[in-house]
């Protein structure tokens, strides 16, 4: 009945408030020649991790009104680390921000500038209608953003990303009066430390939990800070990204004292990932005689019907952006390939959520966003994900499917 | 010229109101009330307008001066209508929820 | 001294109509900042729930798919269609199901039949039907094993007349390609297993949607794979490049709703074959489908709860003018500051306001003295009148309060020196709450309750009363906020998962919501009131 009202009014008002006519919008785009659209995947393709954070926040905001523009913009270096930790923190709702790069200089960019004034902040309300939260950004271009696009910039200054962790982790818990007592936890020495948390990472980007960094062999003081002020009964739930070789079981036990620990690994940065999108811890945390919260951590996708994220583990810059499309859209989990090919534990997981025909005039479908150029995933490997989410069979050898595909609008009728 | 009109209607509704509490508590409205209403309106909607030939903004807020026309009818009523007192209450309060709900339009596109 | 009274109505109708205005206003605009630079600088044209695949004409777009779904169950066939071939590319392209149990009949010929046929097109490729071209008084197609089959006579009536050849036949018509497209969306007939089936009370499909003009059919012909490959219904934008009414309620319709996380399934998904289709048009599609939680279905949809709210907050605002209006002409005994605080309790107290209203006045009154009232009330009733005289003023200030602090931001206090047990005392949503409450008192206090007490009892000095108007005021909206606070933190920070903002009918709502659970926690305490003599009931 709702339904009709709504769309009773629904249709009046279209007709009186506005319409969507308007030049046509399939004008020249640059990039739309890149960006490759098979029957389940689309293409994202940057060439460089400023220009990925621009298509990103293009893909996701559309800023034709208020409730399809940002409530904020995460700016930052390009230092994976810090944009790491941003991305975990800060992209959730309230907030509902994507996260765009100063360039290689420390500066913000032309371009960039531009989608910002694009973008049009609503303002996060719960923190003083912050427009912009800039992370580790020189004076000189913070001023530049309030004196160009006027824009209510908040400052998080700090090099160190465990301390920087701690920092955010207070803000979190004062604009929602309450500390997650989920914690995610990555190694920040390990050279694959990032790659193997990338997927959790997108869990938080999507739906806000906490995060904190360890080394591979011992606690920073900053951490234990955070995993203290975690006040469940039975203090934080705490998901290590990667196995005993990315962080250390002397770690794990130490961790131990601060509440329960769980690993989210796999044999490889690919292995951990899928073991991410499929993986599910709930439960009991919380509860007083009236009213109880459950812990509630990971995307637990096991079956078809989900979108993914797919990206290079060698492009960290271009997938850490790209968890915004687990924020809005369709969301879905961080999956990593091999630029030429999609590996064993990745494809593996994806036959696992093949979808089939489920009704005379129905098929559940997957999908997935391919973040990076060419150089990144190959045409190819695009076209072997799209057999894999397809209702399809897969041939054995799923290179056979391909590639050529014409550039549209480079062939005249 | 939004703000000096939003500045302009702002005072109009407060007088507005002003005159609709005397006239609620069936108290004759001050003269100096009714007309600083009428000037500030007369005002506030001339500002209007010429921010609509002005600007080049997209937004012209025809549509505000669509509302405030409507209300025109209910406040001629009253001021040119020879009616007794309960009539003129359900004048104003017509013409006051009307004006006002056009000026709050106008508002929501000057606040911040 | 009079005139504190009318200055607090005018800031509560002030603010919140202003809110309300702003809330209607948000909600009924369609596209408002598409003119004004959202698409400038744009590096490609997808968006997250609508791709666009601009191309350079039917023949360029059917290359491109042709390799980028390279399935062999969604294979068309190798030329391009045209406007002269395409009832041949149709023919070939269609694998034709001999267990299919309807027959599709649609209008043959030029560029006008083809507007009509496609959406039908478009099944028949998926379900494998049989197609028939009517064209001059003849049927061409797939004329062989006919039998046993349902036929479905689409087109326009200039162009496809009632047929009457077939054993058993439907007719399906509309005033325009577009309308029609959209009948075929939500058509099925189970039996004859037609249609797409995909009504707007449909929540767990995975809907795709290939949309093109009726003057770019073509287009739309060349997607055709998509079709079998993504079930993708074909609908029609208008040849402006915008949607119509139609479509943006079926695509608002389409918007799906999440019960634990945005990332369960499904999802739905238009592809954007026409160059002519505008921005504002794809920027609309794409935050029709962006999918939401069931409390409120996200902005502009109207949610199940959001609904149920909404009506609770309309009756409230009718209730207040039933009751300002009836009090102005009816009760010239009664004095201005009541009338208000009864049209302003009642605004937030949906029926129960009016139902407590004029059971205070349609009783037995005495004049004490010159134009001064008292009505013969019981104790719960005299109860419920002191309730709403601080209520009235009260609650409404303390929605004015909690709507400038959300309109303007929370402010924010964190870092080392906030840390403890207290850290939430830094919080927004606590910030509000306290100055909610303190700043209603003071302005109460000051212009409502310190006036009436003066004007009640002339006798006391001023310090006395103030006193005795601080107290019990600070007392009564405890009362209130009991309820109030409670109900509006569970509501925003508890039961609805996206914390809703000030442009939400959920944000108004919980606090409607909230001011009536804190009326009627504040009721039975203003009895102790009344008992004690404290607040006068009778008035």
């Amino acid at each position: 009945m709702t339904k009709y009202i709504c769309n009773i009014l629904l249709g009046i008002l279209m007709i009186s408030c506005g319409n969507t006519e308007g030049g046509a919008g399939g004008g020249s785009h640059p990039l739309q020649q890149e960006a490759t659209a098979t029957a389940y995947t689309v293409r994202i393709p940057g060439s460089n991790p400023e220009e990925q954070a621009i298509l990103l926040t293009q893909t996701v905001y559309p800023a034709t009104r208020e409730d399809n523009a940002v409530g904020a913009i995460i700016l930052v270096p390009q230092d994976e680390h810090i944009a790491f930790t941003a991305m975990h923190r800060i992209t959730h709702m309230p907030v509902n921000a994507p996260m765009l790069f100063l360039s290689e200089d420390n500066t913000i960019s032309e371009q960039t500038l531009r989608e910002m004034k694009r973008l049009k902040p609503d303002g996060v309300f719960q923190d003083e209608r912050t427009d912009v939260y800039a992370v580790n950004v020189p004076a000189k271009e913070v001023e530049r953003i309030e004196e160009i696009l006027g824009y209510r910039v908040r400052t998080f200054f700090e090099e160190d990303p465990i301390k920087l962790a701690s920092l955010l982790d207070m803000w979190q818990a004062a604009m929602k009066a309450d500390h997650p007592d989920e914690v995610v936890i990555s190694a920040i020495d390990h050279p694959q430390g990032i790659e193997h948390g990338i997927g959790a990472m997108g869990w938080n980007a999507h739906m806000g939990k906490g995060f904190a960094w360890v080394y591979r062999d011992s606690i920073p003081q900053a951490t234990i800070d955070i995993l203290k002020r975690r006040y469940g009964d039975f203090g934080a739930f705490m998901y290590l990204t990667g196995g005993p070789d990315v962080i250390s079981d002397k770690v794990a036990k130490e961790l131990g004292r601060y509440g329960l620990v769980r690993r989210i690994s796999g044999k490889n940065v690919f292995a951990s990932n899928t073991t991410n999108a499929g993986y599910k811890d709930f439960g009991r945390n919380w509860g007083w005689w009236w009213d109880w919260i459950p812990r509630s951590w990971g995307w637990g996708i096991a079956q078809a019907g989900h979108n993914y994220i797919i990206g290079n583990p060698d492009d960290m810059l271009y997938m850490i952006p790209a968890a915004v499309l687990g924020h809005m859209g369709k969301h879905g989990p961080i999956l990593l390939v091999k630029p030429d090919s999609v590996p064993k534990a990745t494809a593996d997981y994806l036959k696992m959520v093949k979808p089939f025909k489920t009704g005379p005039q129905e098929t559940i479908l997957n999908f997935a966003w391919i973040i990076g150029d060419t150089t990144s995933i190959s045409m190819a490997t695009q076209q072997s994900i799209d057999r894999l989410l397809s209702p399809f069979d897969v041939p054995v050898d799923t290179t056979a499917y391909l590639p050529n595909a014409p550039i549209l609008q480079e062939k005249k009728d | 010229m939004e703000l000096t009109a939003t500045i302009l209607l702002f005072i109009g509704v407060v007088f507005g109101f002003m005159a609709f509490t005397h006239l609620s508590m069936n108290m004759k409205i001050p003269k100096m009330t009714w007309m600083i209403h009428l000037i500030m309106v007369i005002l506030g909607v001339a500002a209007l307008i010429i921010y609509a030939f002005a600007t080049e903004n997209v937004e012209k807020h025809y549509n505000i001066l669509v509302i405030f026309g409507i209300a025109l009818i209910p406040g001629l009523l009253i001021l040119f209508g020879k009616r007794g007192t309960g009539t003129k209450k359900a004048l104003a309060m017509l013409y006051g929820l009307i004006g006002l709900f056009g000026f709050f339009w106008l508002l929501t596109y000057v606040l911040p | 001294m009079k005139w504190t009274y009318p200055i607090v109505a005018f800031i509560v109708v002030f603010v919140l109509g202003f809110g309300l205005t702003n809330l209607i206003k948000e909600e009924l605009e369609v596209s408002p900042w598409s003119e004004s630079g959202a698409e400038e600088g744009r590096l490609m044209a997808h968006t997250k729930n609508v791709t666009r695949l601009v191309n350079a004409g039917a023949a360029d777009l059917h290359a491109y798919l042709k390799q980028t779904i390279p399935y062999e169950e969604a294979k068309t066939t190798d030329m391009a269609p045209s406007e002269k071939n395409w009832q041949e590319f149709f023919l070939q392209s269609l694998k034709v199901d001999p267990d299919a149990k309807n027959i599709v009949v649609v209008p043959g010929g030029g560029k006008d039949a083809l507007k009509w046929a496609l959406p039908a097109l478009y099944y028949a490729y998926f379900n494998g039907s049989p197609v028939l071209f009517y064209q001059n008084g003849e049927l061409s197609g797939n004329k062989g094993n006919l039998q046993n089959k349902k036929a479905f006579i689409i087109g326009s009536d200039d162009l496809i007349p009632n047929l009457d050849e077939f054993e058993e036949a439907e007719r399906i018509t509309a005033k325009s390609p577009q309308q029609l497209a959209l009948k075929l969306a939500e058509y099925r007939d189970e039996e004859a297993e037609f249609g797409w089936g995909r009504k707007g009370d449909r929540d767990n499909g995975y809907f795709h949607y290939v949309l093109t003009t009726p003057d770019d059919a073509l287009l739309g012909l060349a997607a055709l794979s998509y079709a079998r490959s993504n079930n993708a219904t074909l609908l029609y934008a208008e040849e402006d490049g915008g949607i119509s009414g139609e479509l943006d309620r079926y695509a608002f319709a389409q918007r799906s709703d999440w019960f634990v996380t945005p990332s369960e399934g499904p999802f739905r998904h238009f592809w954007i074959v026409s160059n002519r289709v505008s921005y504002a048009a794809q920027g609309r599609l794409d935050f029709a489908l962006e999918k939401a939680e069931y409390a409120s279905m996200g902005p502009v949809a109207l949610g199940d709860m959001e609904a149920l709210m909404l009506i609770f907050v309309i009756w409230g605002v009718a209730s207040a003018l039933f009751v300002w209006i009836h009090a102005l002409y009816t009760l010239p005994m009664v004095k201005m500051p009541i009338k208000i605080s009864w049209a302003l309790a009642s605004m937030l107290l949906p029926i129960l306001g009016p139902v407590l209203y004029i059971n205070s006045y349609r009783r037995p009154a005495t004049e004490v003295e010159k134009g001064d009232w008292r009505w013969i009330r019981s104790y719960n009733q005299q109860s419920a009148a002191a309730t709403a005289m601080g209520f009235g003023y009260g609650a409404p200030l303390m929605i004015v309060i909690g709507f400038i602090m959300v309109w303007f931001g929370f402010p924010l206090f964190f870092g080392p020196g906030w840390e403890g047990p207290f850290f939430w005392l830094g919080a927004g949503m606590p910030i509000m709450m306290i100055a909610m409450y303190v700043l209603a008192v003071l302005i109460a206090w000051a212009l409502v309750q310190y006036p009436m007490k003066k004007n009640m009892m002339p006798g006391m000095s001023n310090k006395q009363i103030s006193k005795m108007a601080f107290i019990t005021t600070a007392l009564s909206m405890l009362a209130v906020s009991l309820g109030m606070m409670t109900t509006s933190w569970y509501m925003l920070m508890d039961k609805i998962p996206m914390m809703p903002k000030e442009d939400d009918v959920l944000w108004f709502a919980s606090m409607w919501l909230a001011s009536f659970i804190g009326f009627l926690i504040a009721w039975p305490i203003n009895w102790l009131f009344i008992k004690n003599k404290l607040k006068p009931g009778n008035v």
